[in-house]
């Protein structure tokens, strides 16, 4: 299976992935444990794209399949069924020795510090610099300054036993840190951390995602501190990916939503309904997007590039990032208001008729509202709207 | 790329906790010391039994083709070794007369008779390369004297000393001096006298005539550069079928084969050698993989970060290397000063430098790499998917 075919399989604009650097491709991923009639299977048919830089929350209840998503990520686990592209390697077909190889290039994070009790905090971090070729001067410089960075300076030569639960976790994270990982797999690592360390910890993954390095970060958690700040939230549920919601796009969509007349007064519940359905579309700079009169079935959000607005044949507003335009006809009882051409190449954000009505079922005090207003006000007076 | 770049992790999994580590190493110690206490009984019986042999003044030896051990001597008529010094290439021709089942010793202070080997031939022969039998062989030529070995065991014949008077098989004997020899399983003392005192005390080993005296060993000298192969060659052409031609090393062979393998002496105390190899294997089995087990989380976590099965091995196989020089230093100290007490009690050759130090190093070590590797499997099944979960 290509990456193209993966590419064009994420048509939800929350879905897809911030960059063009796409660092896991995942496609009708099923995993089951046991066999035969102990066969239990924990994930069915999960697709997932995200590029690099991104930080990923991956959340769920208990036996969502989330553990088991993140391990195979990871490399700890054979792919059975489905595709997996993670950091270049294609984990669908990959033997032991191309995945240690992979895990090389992953920081991982557990909820226990696993550290050697017979070895000093800053032999631990060492333990993994020296998976990193290079002279053992350079390592020890490395592994001190991690340390030094968790605030661990004047405990490196601690061993386990004389640190507290902080300090251990905090050189467990410094392991999988030190050799600047091109991802970070991390399950709960702040639930240990009191909340000056945990905010050091996510200030340095973000630093690791946002800077030279671009690191992607996959977090199991529940921290809202962690959610407030993530780039990607992915929920699991039954051992299917429910929400898979890169987080500026959904509130960029929601924020234009918000902004559109005729959606005004829709929750935030249904704004985050309506962001998740929402697909993707190329569009060609001239290319005519809306005519005005005429029945509508979509509304469109700009993603990408510039469009002109004419009313009556005369210009009358620019479309940019993050602004709306279209119109569902059938539902407002009204043609689209204006006709919009692209100025240069586009990528809008759509909203299909079905997706809108489906997402409203839920908002009855929304849909009560609009039947009022188509009752009582003539189709004039809502065009003026 | 060294396994943790000079984080010598087998290390200091092995010395972290010193009370851990103190059990580790009496465990090896032990089945280090089990291995030499073993092998050095078995050398030491082996050494005892070819004492005799070994001190026989000559190259090569005639005895009877029954003669299975030492211990149990059959006789020749030294008629043969008359017809054998008649051969150019040898020099000069001795009989030994050895009885290890008649001669009793009369202990003086007690008056009880002890079982006792004795040796007699002619003292101006010095058919046994002994210096204080060279050196005081005037004195054993006189009639009813005898040498005696003050290596003996003095719970069962009192002390020798010289000029101690005692019966021997029923005729009074002096001891005339003494002499460093060494007992055996078979023996726990020797006395050494004249051929002529032999034949007094013992007429059995005597014939019709002097030719027909029973020898027990012909100890043939060889004149300079003679080929050993090619005189045995032209002995056995020379002699008839009743007796024998050996060389001394292939008489030493013998002797220590039968006591070796067909006793099968030399054979029990290899199986305890080898009982002292399963032991320590199952020690350090059990001390290995504890420690494996209580870290196996940790070794997990070395897993997902990318170590390999193989370095994580190595890991293991260091700690058992490690492991095993402890405990074979410790079993060495043990053993120097067990092989000194036992050489005091039984008075047994119990040789350190003798009992292959270096070849129980090496069974010590494989001993440990060993049991290291079957404790190092449960690595490989070690999941480090489990620690997401």
């Amino acid at each position: 299976m290509s990456s193209a075919t993966l590419t064009s399989s994420m048509t939800r604009a929350v879905n897809r992935p911030a960059g063009e650097d796409i660092v896991i491709r995942a496609l009708g991923v099923n995993y089951a444990y046991g066999t035969g009639e102990t066969r239990t299977q924990v994930l069915f048919d999960n697709s997932l794209e995200i590029s690099r830089g991104e930080v990923v929350i991956m959340t769920g209840p208990s036996g969502s399949g989330k553990s088991t998503l993140l391990t195979l990520i990871g490399a700890l686990r054979t792919m059975q069924q489905g595709y997996l592209e993670v950091l270049g390697h294609n984990l669908s077909r990959a033997g032991e020795w191309e995945r240690a190889r992979l895990r090389k290039q992953i920081g991982f994070i557990f909820q226990q510090h696993n550290l050697f009790s017979s070895l000093s905090a800053i032999e631990n971090v060492r333990m993994a610099a020296a998976l990193a070729p290079g002279a053992v001067k350079k390592m020890n410089q490395r592994c001190e300054a991690i340390l030094d960075r968790l605030g661990l300076a004047d405990r490196t030569h601690h061993l386990p036993a004389e640190l507290s639960g902080g300090q251990k976790q905090r050189v467990a994270i410094a392991r999988a840190l030190v050799n600047r990982p091109r991802m970070i797999l991390a399950d709960e690592p702040t639930a240990s951390l009191d909340a000056e360390s945990s905010q050091t910890v996510l200030d340095l993954l973000h630093e690791l995602a946002e800077g030279p390095d671009k690191t992607t970060v996959l977090l199991v958690t529940h921290d809202q501190r962690v959610l407030d700040r993530a780039d990607r939230i992915v929920k699991l549920v039954g051992g299917r990916i429910v929400t898979n919601t890169l987080t500026k796009v959904a509130v960029r969509i929601c924020r234009a939503l918000a902004a559109t007349e005729a959606l005004k007064g829709l929750g935030e519940a249904t704004l985050s309904r309506l962001a998740n359905v929402m697909t993707v579309e190329p569009r060609a700079a001239g290319e005519t997007l809306t005519r005005q009169g005429e029945e509508g079935d979509r509304f469109y959000i700009v993603g990408t590039g510039v469009a002109d607005a004419y009313k009556d044949g005369r210009f009358d507003e620019e479309k940019c990032y993050g602004e709306g335009f279209g119109m569902i006809s059938s539902y407002f009882n009204r043609p689209i208001p204006s006709t919009v051409v692209a100025r240069t190449d586009m990528e809008l954000y759509v909203l299909t008729k079905d997706d809108f009505l489906n997402a409203l079922a839920d908002d009855h005090s929304f849909e009560a509202r609009v039947r009022n207003l188509l009752a009582n006000l003539h189709p004039v007076d809502l065009e003026n709207h | 790329m060294a396994f943790g770049n000079k984080v010598p992790l087998a290390w200091r999994n092995l010395t972290e906790s010193k009370p851990r580590l103190f059990a580790s190493v009496a465990g090896a110690a032990f089945a280090v010391t089990l291995m030499f206490m073993e092998n050095g009984f078995r050398n030491a019986l082996l050494d005892s039994m070819v004492n005799v042999i070994e001190r026989l003044d000559g190259e090569m030896v005639l005895v009877s083709p029954t003669l299975y051990t030492l211990s149990v001597p059959f006789s020749f008529p030294l008629q043969r070794l008359i017809q054998a010094e008649g051969l150019p290439e040898v020099e000069s021709a001795s009989p030994v007369y050895v009885t290890t089942r008649t001669g009793y010793w009369r202990r003086p202070d007690t008056g009880a008779l002890v079982r006792v080997c004795v040796i007699g031939y002619p003292p101006e022969d010095d058919a046994l390369d002994i210096p204080e039998l060279r050196e005081n062989r005037d004195a054993w030529s006189r009639p009813n004297v005898v040498m005696a070995d003050r290596e003996s065991r003095e719970d069962q014949f009192g002390k020798f000393e010289t000029g101690v008077v005692s019966e021997l098989s029923g005729r009074t004997m002096e001891i005339a001096g003494t002499f460093a020899l060494g007992i055996n399983v078979q023996s726990n003392g020797n006395l050494v006298m004249s051929d002529r005192n032999m034949m007094k005390v013992f007429p059995e080993l005597g014939g019709p005539s002097l030719i027909d005296r029973k020898v027990t060993v012909g100890v043939l000298r060889v004149r300079p550069g003679t080929d050993l192969d090619q005189l045995r060659v032209a002995l056995r052409e020379a002699l008839p079928a009743d007796v024998r031609v050996l060389t001394k090393d292939e008489f030493i062979a013998k002797e220590r084969e039968f006591w070796d393998k067909v006793a099968p002496v030399g054979t029990v105390f290899l199986i305890g050698v080898v009982m002292g190899f399963i032991v320590g294997a199952m020690i350090c089995h059990q001390v290995l993989h504890a420690d494996i087990s209580d870290r196996l989380a940790e070794f997990a976590t070395l897993k997902a970060m990318g170590y390999s099965n193989a370095q994580l091995f190595r890991v293991v196989l260091m700690q058992a290397f490690y492991l095993s020089l402890m405990g074979y230093a410790a079993g060495l100290l043990v053993s120097v000063l067990l092989f000194d007490w036992v050489h005091h009690v039984t008075s047994l050759p119990m040789d350190l430098s003798r009992n292959n130090p270096l070849a129980i190093l090496a069974l010590t070590v494989v001993m440990c790499l060993g049991s290291g590797a079957l404790a190092a499997r449960s690595l490989i099944s070690v999941d480090p998917a489990e620690l997401f979960a």
